[in-house]
């Protein structure tokens, strides 16, 4: 019943959520697009959840959350290594989408920025994810997809789906100094379309 | 910027790509060279490497804030607690702001004490229940962290809006590495002072807790130089396996970091461990030594320093020197390797604790060598060797380079499990290599080894810690051989602990019942024998018997090595059937094939012996002692520490007989191999002691017994627990020596120390029972005779209830009830008990034997007080004219006969004979236990009595008032025998 609320199709059992992971792995569009909805719901669920709460939320992160849903949803037993990358990547897409969403809303608030943590004697400022950032950034992402899909995925698995140069690997099927590549590349022009 | 179409997009990917591997200031000119005057393509691949050279951790550093993003911002920063009053304290000002709360300087102001203290608070808005769950979880560590270097908790509440604070000791101090800086301290102060705060971090261990954040500003040194540790905010209780609690992993992004002193793990999200500790040690003596960080120039990034931290290996701080503070050559080698071993990206390859790295610190400020590996196998060769120089043979040459190959197969067996898991095969070839090589360091194998072994071991057994870690098999062999040469050298708490180690590993890996477990509980299971622990040590050998029968065979050796241990085992515990059912087994495993007669075969002989003689039983005992040497000598050489082992106890018997003569040498040529073979606080030598002494002190010569029982002694409080019997037995003969040699006053807290030991640690034992016999003989010895009788009944309990009544024990506690019952006047008694003690030593050992004649003569004495003088001469002259037959005719047992048929003698009337005999065994006294000894002195002032009544008076004046001096001079005011001379020296006046 509490699905019904945020529009998510009905609950999937463990069992099934398995399947179709494995299915997904073998490149079975049907059953990506019913895990991409199905692990959306839960990811915006779990999301909302932890957002709403002022106190508590800056404890998980994006990354956190994937993992939990992957717990959550998915029979790991059943699951070779590999085959969970491919959920990650669906997963890290999803989050993406989760993301945005909670950014504009906030940005639309209006309620100033990120959180930095401060240590006492911290004299480097670590990049500071505000709502602003990380639209831009999702525009970024969508200008890169035209010069490298490829690089897109990467950004967006180990972005926001917390995934190592191994399992991206594994999912895109390259090698892992081939990620590591992409990733240095897209990220110096990243930076660049964000910061210059 | 142009946004470039996807086929030109990979251009600049490749140049951009191949530019990164070209030194930063070369890359410009790499990329004009390789873009054909393509002039776009140039400046575009130019500025993606300017983008990337800003900031390469820029992603991860942003996906990491991503959870700022869903959490509400800080809304009320500036805090109105300033001024204000929180129970006794007077808040005065902000000193620190910190992730998770706000440090004040607040005052106690409740009128007793006027200190500072620093109050932390968290931060408005961080109040989450996790955050407050965490600073209360500080609270509780510094409450169990009372150290001089931490600062001190003092007190804690709760604010009136319900945040919790705590208030500690403020420290006004400097951060340690500005500290050295503007102190100016040289290297060493800079090394000791890192060696404080490594303790200090141990003692935080020790405590189960770890710190996880430490750095120069949470290290303060106060202007007279103490080191305070601060700021436990993010540290955590670590479970018992050493991983800290809570989650297995810590999820990224939960952490507080401070960039630049988080470890790879923190930043990875691994666990955290002690070893966290030790690479934040690492970075904070980095800092103190060069005055620079090892990771990140000084404009780095947080994500620059990160991914330098996980994935760059720092510059040797000798590289690094900034300022010129310390010099280079001072740094270079040991501390370089220190600092690096420390910062090790693998937690398992750092030191494994705060406390290995004050140490290796240590060594190096006494130019010892240290342990962080060296880069070559000749430095440490090299460095051992001038340290060792004039104490060095060829042997410990040997073993020298034993350790630099262990090093060495150590260091490539990790390295090739690493890359490519060739394993097994390989590994236990290595294994086999080395148990070879170390089986030199075991003085039963290389005869001269001495203390460099141990520094050898040492080193050994930190090898296979550290570079082992993973590779459980050959780790366990490791371990097992390093057990066994340890306990060869008598490091028993060490070769526990490596037997311990091993047995877990082994039992994980095969499980209980298997025969890899089975020869790690053999050996433990002797090592527990050995150091008294006999309920482990059954429990071991036990289950090993088990499996290796199952898995052998019945006639297997190691079933006979088992059923040797279990036999030890039952002798020490006074259950000699059992024990000698054991021996007879074992002996016959190895009759029941020629092939198995080698030296196992004599060690076994010489054991069963053994506990034949100890069972009173030398006659069966000699051949086996001679046939065991037999073997011994062909199977090992003259000279192999088994053939001492088996001449000891030939000597034992020899003594036991009264040769002292035969005995004595045997057991200096014993001492002199033992003290060849092992180092100087070897059980063994100890051992050897106390058997001479033994023989020493039993022919007379007190003095040098003396000193030989003490430095067993000394032996043995180094290396025994206080309940091992050994240690019990000799607590016992040191002090029996003091009273022989008339230290009274030195011997009774000896013998009383024994007693108390021996009843508590080993309850009604023949140990137990012997130790009340001897403080009982004191007792006697200085009047006290009551106290003395029921320490011999007690033991008397004892004894008959372990071995039954006409053991020779029993008698020998009769013979102490005697003399207790002659003190009190009870001559009935006295007589009763010393009948009992000569029947036993008739009955058991016939009348040739020394503790039968000694009974004799004790029996005669006893029918001279009661009158019966016949008796008494026919009982005394049979006991001497037996003690010819097999002392030497001037021994001091000669010499007690002689006296005692003397004094009977003179009560008979016999007054010449009586001088005659007494003469002689006041001149034998004289000769052989010195003009000082009581013994002499006492026979001197009998003599002079006699003289007296034969009218010598001047003579017998001389000869009286002589021995009462020495007596009075020796022996405590009450003895006796000083009473006794003072009444006869008084007949002189009359």
């Amino acid at each position: 019943m509490q699905n019904h609320s945020n529009g998510a199709p009905l609950s999937l059992s463990r069992e099934n959520v398995t399947r179709l992971c494995l299915d997904a792995a073998r490149q079975d569009r049907d059953a990506v697009d019913q895990l991409v909805d199905h692990v959306y719901a839960t990811l915006r669920r779990m999301a909302n959840k932890h957002m709403a709460s002022e106190r508590g939320g800056h404890t998980l992160t994006p990354t956190a959350l994937v993992h939990e849903a992957y717990l959550r949803l998915v029979d790991q037993e059943q699951v070779a290594w590999q085959d969970r990358a491919h959920f990650y990547c669906i997963a890290a897409r999803v989050m993406r989408r989760v993301l945005i969403d909670h950014a504009r809303k906030r940005l639309a608030e209006k309620r100033g920025g990120g959180q930095v943590f401060m240590t006492l004697d911290s004299k480097v400022a670590m990049p500071v994810a505000t709502p602003e950032a990380v639209i831009e950034l999702d525009g970024a992402l969508d200008r890169l997809d035209a010069l490298s899909t490829r690089q897109r995925q990467v950004v967006e698995m180990r972005f926001f789906g917390g995934m190592t140069h191994e399992e991206v690997a594994s999912v895109l099927e390259v090698s892992v100094p081939t990620v590591r590549r992409d990733w240095r590349l897209a990220q110096a022009w990243l930076k660049r379309e964000m910061t210059g | 910027m142009t946004v470039p179409d996807a086929g030109r997009w990979e251009k600049v990917q490749e140049l951009f790509t191949a530019a990164l591997e070209v030194a930063p200031a070369e890359r410009r000119a790499f990329v004009a060279a390789h873009c054909n005057s393509d002039a776009e393509l140039a400046m575009e691949v130019l500025s993606l490497l300017a983008s990337d050279a800003e900031d390469p951790g820029y992603l991860d550093a942003l996906a990491a804030d991503l959870g700022g993003l869903v959490c509400e911002p800080g809304s009320e920063i500036a805090d109105a607690l300033v001024g204000t009053r929180l129970d006794r304290y007077t808040i005065e000002r902000e000193v620190a702001r910190g992730g998770m709360g706000t440090v004040y300087l607040a005052r106690r102001s409740d009128g007793t004490y006027d200190e500072q203290v620093a109050l932390k608070v968290i931060r408005r808005g961080m109040d989450s229940e996790q955050i407050t769950a965490r600073f209360l979880v500080e609270r509780q560590i510094l409450a169990r962290l009372r150290h001089p270097n931490i600062a001190n908790l003092l007190d804690g509440g709760i604010t009136p809006d319900g945040r919790p604070y705590l208030v500690m000791e403020y420290v006004e101090g400097r951060p340690i590495d500005e500290y050295c800086r503007d102190e100016g301290l040289g290297l060493t102060a800079r090394v000791e002072l890192m060696r404080t705060v490594c303790a200090t971090v141990q003692h935080a261990h020790n405590n189960l807790v770890v710190h996880r954040d430490l750095k120069p500003s949470n290290i303060l040194v106060t202007a007279d130089g103490t080191v305070k540790l601060m700021d436990f905010g993010i540290a955590k209780l670590l479970e018992d396996d050493g991983v800290v609690g809570d989650a297995p992993r810590t999820i990224p992004g939960l952490q507080v970091l401070t960039p630049g002193y988080a470890a790879p793990e923190q930043i990875n999200g691994d666990p955290i461990t002690t070893a966290t500790d030790v690479f934040g040690l690492g970075l904070v003596l980095y800092q103190v030594l060069t005055g620079t960080r090892p990771f990140g120039g000084s404009e780095a990034t947080a994500r620059e320093i990160a991914t330098e931290t996980c994935e760059r290996d720092p510059d040797p701080p000798s590289r690094k020197v900034a300022g010129g503070e310390i010099a280079a050559r001072r740094l270079a080698g040991d501390l370089d390797n220190i600092v690096l071993m420390a910062l090790r990206r693998e937690p398992e390859r750092r030191y494994n604790s705060p406390g290995r790295l004050a140490d290796d610190l240590g060594r190096h400020l006494a130019a010892e060598p240290v342990f962080a590996r060296p880069a070559t196998l000749q430095y440490r060769t090299g460095k051992l060797i001038s340290r060792y120089r004039l104490a060095f043979t060829a042997v410990a040459a040997v073993l020298v380079v034993t350790v630099g190959l262990v090093s060495f197969y150590t260091a490539q067996l990790a390295h090739e499990r690493d890359l490519a898991r060739q394993g097994e095969a390989k590994a236990e070839q290595v294994a086999a290599f080395l148990t070879d090589m170390f089986a030199l360091a075991d003085p039963d194998q290389s005869r001269g080894a001495d203390i460099t072994a141990r520094e050898i071991l040492t080193r050994g057994a930190e090898n296979v810690d550290t570079g082992l870690a993973d590779q459980p098999a050959v780790q366990g062999e490791m371990l097992d051989v390093l057990g066994g040469v340890h306990r060869g050298l008598g490091m028993y708490d060490e070769s526990r602990d490596l037997l311990t180690r091993s047995l877990d590993i082994k039992r994980s890996l095969h499980g209980d019942r298997h025969l890899e477990v089975a020869s790690t509980a053999s050996a433990l299971g002797l090592l527990e024998v050995e150091s008294g622990n006999y309920a482990v040590a059954e429990s071991l050998l036990t289950a090993a018997l088990e499996v290796h029968r199952a898995e052998l065979g019945s006639l297997d050796p190691l079933v006979a090595s088992d059923l040797q241990s279990l036999a030890l085992l039952a002798a020490y515990q006074d259950r000699y059937e059992e024990s000698l059912v054991y021996y007879r087994e074992a002996s016959d495993i190895y009759e029941s094939d020629p092939a198995l007669q080698d030296a196992d075969y004599g060690i076994c002989l010489n054991d069963y012996a053994m506990m034949l003689l100890d069972w009173g039983k030398g006659d069966q005992a000699e051949p086996m002692f001679r046939k065991a040497l037999d073997i011994q000598r062909r199977e090992l050489g003259e000279d192999h520490p088994e053939v001492a082992n088996t001449l000891f106890n030939l000597a034992l018997l020899l003594k036991d007989r009264g040769d002292y003569k035969a005995a004595a040498p045997i057991q200096r040529q014993v001492l002199a191999l033992d003290r060849q073979h092992y180092d100087d606080n070897h059980p063994n030598v100890a051992h050897s002691l106390m058997a001479l002494g033994s023989t020493l002190s039993e022919n007379g010569q007190y003095d040098e017994a003396e000193r030989v029982f003490a430095e067993a002694l000394e032996i043995r409080r180094a290396t025994l627990a206080p309940g091992h019997p050994d240690l019990i037995k000799n607590l016992g003969t040191v002090g029996l020596t003091r009273s022989r040699a008339g230290h009274y006053a030195e011997a009774e807290p000896l013998l009383r120390e024994a007693v108390a030991l021996s009843r508590e640690h080993l309850g009604a034992h023949r140990i137990t029972a012997g130790r009340l016999d001897d403080l009982g003989w004191l007792l006697h010895d200085l009047g006290r005779d009551e106290e003395a009788l029921v320490l011999h009944r007690e033991a008397m309990g004892i004894k008959l209830e372990l071995v039954g009544p006409g053991h020779k024990v029993v008698g020998i506690t009769n013979m102490h009830m005697a003399r207790a019952y002659q003190g009190l006047g009870d001559l009935e008694a006295a007589l009763e008990a010393q009948q009992a003690a000569v029947e036993i030593g008739r009955a058991e050992f016939g009348v040739e034997n020394r503790f039968t004649s000694t009974a004799e003569l004790g029996l005669a004495q006893v029918f001279l007080k009661m009158g019966r003088v016949d008796e008494a001469f026919v009982t005394a002259s049979s006991a001497l004219e037996n003690i010819r037959k097999v002392a030497e005719a001037d021994s001091p047992r000669t010499a007690s006969g002689l006296q005692v048929v003397g004094v009977i003698q003179k009560e008979r009337g016999n007054l010449m004979d009586a001088e005659r005999l007494m003469r002689q065994a006041v001149g034998i006294r004289r000769d052989r236990l010195g003009a000082e000894n009581p013994l002499t002195a006492w026979s001197e002032v009998q003599l002079g009595e006699l003289l007296l009544e034969n009218g010598r008076r001047e003579e017998a004046f001389k000869l009286a008032k002589g021995g009462l001096g020495v007596l009075e001079r020796r022996l405590p005011a009450g003895h006796t025998r000083v009473l006794g001379a003072q009444e006869i020296v008084g007949k002189f006046g009359r």
